[in-house]
């Protein structure tokens, strides 16, 4: 049975809280899966919980996680005394997941392959070069995290003006901002990218050095 | 903190894979839902299905690798007919046609615009003739490499064939070492020329002879991180290690466990093994390898064969490519056709098929210069398979210009590259052979061009290597290419230097036209072109590189990476016709 929007009650085997089942959508592995028995309050479908300690489907390998909420199945009687004090967070924010793909070949926003190598950005004076307005050739991604509303990236390139290689740390690629909510409860965030070339109306970035 | 992909593997990898794969195929791709591709596109490549670039959604590539690229007869027809059922694409390409199979320089098989409902029985086909997808791509062994004429060459030293399939049979589906922390590529070289080019590979078995308790053993000595990509380039190692071909699976599993167990998981850039033996140097390499996955005492490297190095090897005396007709230790012959780029259609390979059942045993062998030799042909039958038409465009006796000629993917699929490259090459390759005099006694002279830094193309061992760069001309953004000399491998492995950078595509034929004519001028007498760039350090050689525009004429300086199809007449990303069904119905898609 799931719930139809929340869940809240007391644990079985000591009576405070019920126990559930929650079905959710893993950070970690992008698989749906239920949790085994756990407790929990009052958390919203959509939402994102971490569990200090889970159970890797499949697997049975302990990890920490972060789910998404898609079900939540009231338990009667079943209540595993290893979860029953796990420390469920409702994380603030809604579902974003960020990733760099194929060998640095793209940043996915939410397994959508959102910001591609070869493009040429343009970067301000000291960005990645001395040059006034730097046309930077993306050769690859290293890295890729959410900073605020903002999605930045480490990346390579090089300047083809005056051919300098060098990687920066934090450019930043796009901002996310509100999305709908989705059938299943998600809430997905909308990711908008910056243009390469609107060099003026983009956030600096940061960090930058020459390769050796 | 494991990465993304670690995480997605450790979910599940392997051959659990098949029957998730199955099953998206029974209900469709779309069914996948949108928050779990990442994962299973990147579980997908264990069974060599790679998820074609932006603008191709829902069609992949499928590489299938035979070990040493040998395909026993039969299994060249029957990649043909994959190539002619299945591999077609919304718009035809206008060298190739639509349905056709690349050759690769790891001796696999491409198959490109392959639809997920249709692999099941993909799959079912290559299993009935014994040929297989799995660990093709993804983080664990690969196709294993090495001599394409093992068993059937005059110059073995000591029997690669045999190896190549026993490491295949040991290492693919097998649990242990099914989940790498990235690919693992594995070279065995028996032979004096070494083709099996070992000095790229993350593990190479290379021939060599010990004096074991007063006998002289034939084996293999054992070089470990090799490789080309990420402006990283390594040669392998030499770990003073010596294998019998009794012990060299054995040796070859504690290798694996070792970067298994000690290899980078947390940063996917800095995963393969030549970054841990950068780390560890060769020394410790060799003492965790005894200490912790060897139970006998390993044996110090034997007297190896280097010095005979002919294969991609500049000016050394004897084969640098298998392209020709040969003689086998048996008396029969193989003859090695030129491939162009690798990429031959559907209907040539399905008359190739033929001409290999009715002139030789049917068998068809790859190369790592992107070629194929047909075996096991008779001397009576020489003649006629010589006059054979397919021969014509398949030639044994191609000018050096279209045989020296390697190129990757490109962005016609390929996600990492910066330009289009197999078109690009054939047109480079004509335009060469009809407008360049080759300077008297070369032979020889090799032109990869690779998309990107990932170096698919082998660029950093050529005589002229090519990689994908963009630059402004007039003003306009266009492809581009760093011109890189010198490279190749031999005895005394060179990686090519970059001495020019960001030249436009359209002047890279009349670069390497003025490169040649320079060459001719102020070489010594006989001197050859590899000789004659390492005598000149990088300024003199870009002195050398005079760019120039001439009569070629290059249709792809756009931005091909901005479009679904560089070929397509309306190529917009958004007038893409993916998603797809497998009768090409559009599919809804929110990107």
């Amino acid at each position: 049975m799931s719930s139809g929007a929340t869940s809240a009650g007391a644990c079985w085997s000591c009576s405070e809280r019920v126990g559930v089942v929650i079905t959710g959508r893993w950070q970690n592995t992008g698989i749906r899966a239920p949790t085994p028995a756990i407790t929990t309050l009052g958390h919203a479908l959509g939402q994102l919980l971490r569990l200090s300690r889970s159970h890797n489907y499949r697997t049975g390998v302990c990890l920490p996680a972060i789910l998404t909420i898609l079900s939540v199945t009231r338990l009667d009687k079943v209540c595993s005394s290893r979860w029953m004090h796990t420390d469920l967070q409702p994380q603030s924010g809604m579902a974003i997941s960020v990733r760099t793909l194929d060998d640095g070949a793209w940043i996915s926003i939410n397994d959508s392959r959102e910001v591609g190598v070869s493009e040429v950005w343009t970067l301000p004076a000291g960005e990645c070069c001395s040059c006034r307005l730097a046309p930077v050739l993306l050769e690859g991604f290293t890295d890729v995290s959410i900073d605020g509303q903002e999605v930045v990236a480490g990346v390579v390139g090089q300047c083809l003006e005056c051919g300098t290689r060098g990687s920066i740390d934090r450019l930043p690629v796009g901002r996310v901002g509100e999305g709908p909510t989705t059938e299943r409860g998600r809430n997905d965030r909308r990711f908008r990218r910056y243009a390469p070339e609107a060099v003026s109306t983009r956030p600096t970035a940061t960090h930058a050095r020459d390769s050796p | 903190m494991p990465s993304d992909v670690e995480a997605w593997k450790d979910e599940l990898y392997g051959t659990d894979i098949r029957a998730e794969i199955e099953r998206f195929a029974e209900t469709g791709w779309e069914t996948i839902p949108d928050d779990e591709r990442d994962a299973w596109f990147e579980r997908f490549k264990w069974y060599g299905l790679y998820h074609q670039r932006a603008g191709q959604e829902s069609y992949f590539m499928l590489r299938i690798g035979p070990p040493g690229g040998i395909l026993e007869p039969g299994q060249f027809r029957v990649l043909a007919e994959l190539a002619k059922e299945y591999s077609t694409g919304p718009v035809p390409n206008p060298e190739f046609g639509n349905g056709w199979l690349d050759v690769t320089t790891r001796q696999a098989v491409q198959l490109h615009w392959i639809n997920l409902e249709d692999v099941p029985a993909i799959f079912d086909r290559l299993d009935e003739v014994g040929l297989s997808a799995v660990q093709a791509c993804g983080d664990s062994w690969r196709n294993i490499v090495g001599c394409p004429v093992a068993g059937k060459d005059k110059h073995e030293h000591v029997d690669a064939h045999t190896l190549a399939h026993d490491l295949h049979d040991e290492f693919k589906e097998n649990e242990a070492h099914s989940n790498l922390p990235r690919k693992w590529k594995v070279s065995v070289t028996g032979c004096d020329e070494g083709c099996g080019q070992g000095d790229i590979n993350d593990l190479a078995f290379e021939p060599a002879s010990k004096e074991i308790d007063g006998e002289t053993v034939r084996g293999y000595n054992v070089r470990v991180g090799g490789g080309l990509a990420r402006n990283e380039p390594r040669f392998a190692r030499n770990i003073d290690v010596f294998a019998t071909p009794e012990q060299a699976v054995e040796v070859a599993g504690g290798i694996s466990a070792l970067f298994r167990d000690y290899g980078n998981r947390e940063n996917r850039y800095a995963a393969r093994i030549k970054f841990l033996v950068d780390e560890w140097g060769p020394e410790k390499v060799r003492e965790v390898l005894q200490e912790e996955y060897i139970d006998w005492e390993l044996e110090t490297a034997g007297e190896d064969l280097r010095s005979e190095y002919s294969y991609n090897a500049g000016d050394a005396t004897g084969k640098h490519d298998h392209v020709g007709v040969h003689e086998q230790v048996d008396g029969a012959y193989y003859v090695g056709l030129n491939v162009l780029v690798g990429r031959i259609g559907a209907d040539d390979a399905l008359e190739l098929a033929d001409v290999a059942d009715a002139y030789g045993s049917g068998e068809v062998r790859l190369t790592q210069r992107q070629n194929i030799v047909l075996t096991d042909v008779p001397e009576a039958n020489l003649e006629g398979l010589l006059a054979e038409p397919q021969l014509e465009t398949y030639s044994p006796d191609p000018h050096p210009f279209q045989r020296g000629s390697i190129a990757c993917t490109g962005t016609e699929f390929c996600s990492l590259s910066i330009v289009e490259t197999k078109n690009r090459q054939v047109r480079f390759s004509r335009w060469l052979v009809d407008n360049v005099e080759l300077p008297e006694g070369v032979e020889n002279f090799h032109i990869h061009l690779s998309g990107c830094t990932a170096s698919c193309a082998q660029p950093q061992i050529a005589d002229v290597s090519l990689r994908g760069m963009k630059t402004r001309k007039d003003g306009e953004p266009v492809e581009a290419l760093d011109i890189g000399l010198g490279g190749g491998l031999g005895e005394n492995p060179q990686f090519a230097s970059w001495v020019t950078e960001r030249v436009p595509v359209d002047e890279v034929p009349g670069a390497i036209k003025n490169l040649l004519a320079n060459f001719e001028a102020e070489r010594e007498d006989g001197q050859s072109f590899r000789a004659f760039v390492l005598e000149r350090d990088d300024d003199e050689l870009a002195d050398l590189v005079e760019p120039e525009e001439t009569s070629y004429d290059d249709p792809f300086m756009h931005n091909t990476k901005r479009t679904w199809y560089p070929y397509a007449d309306q190529d917009a990303l958004d007038e893409s016709p993916a998603p797809a069904t497998p009768d090409g119905s559009p599919l809804p898609s929110d990107d």
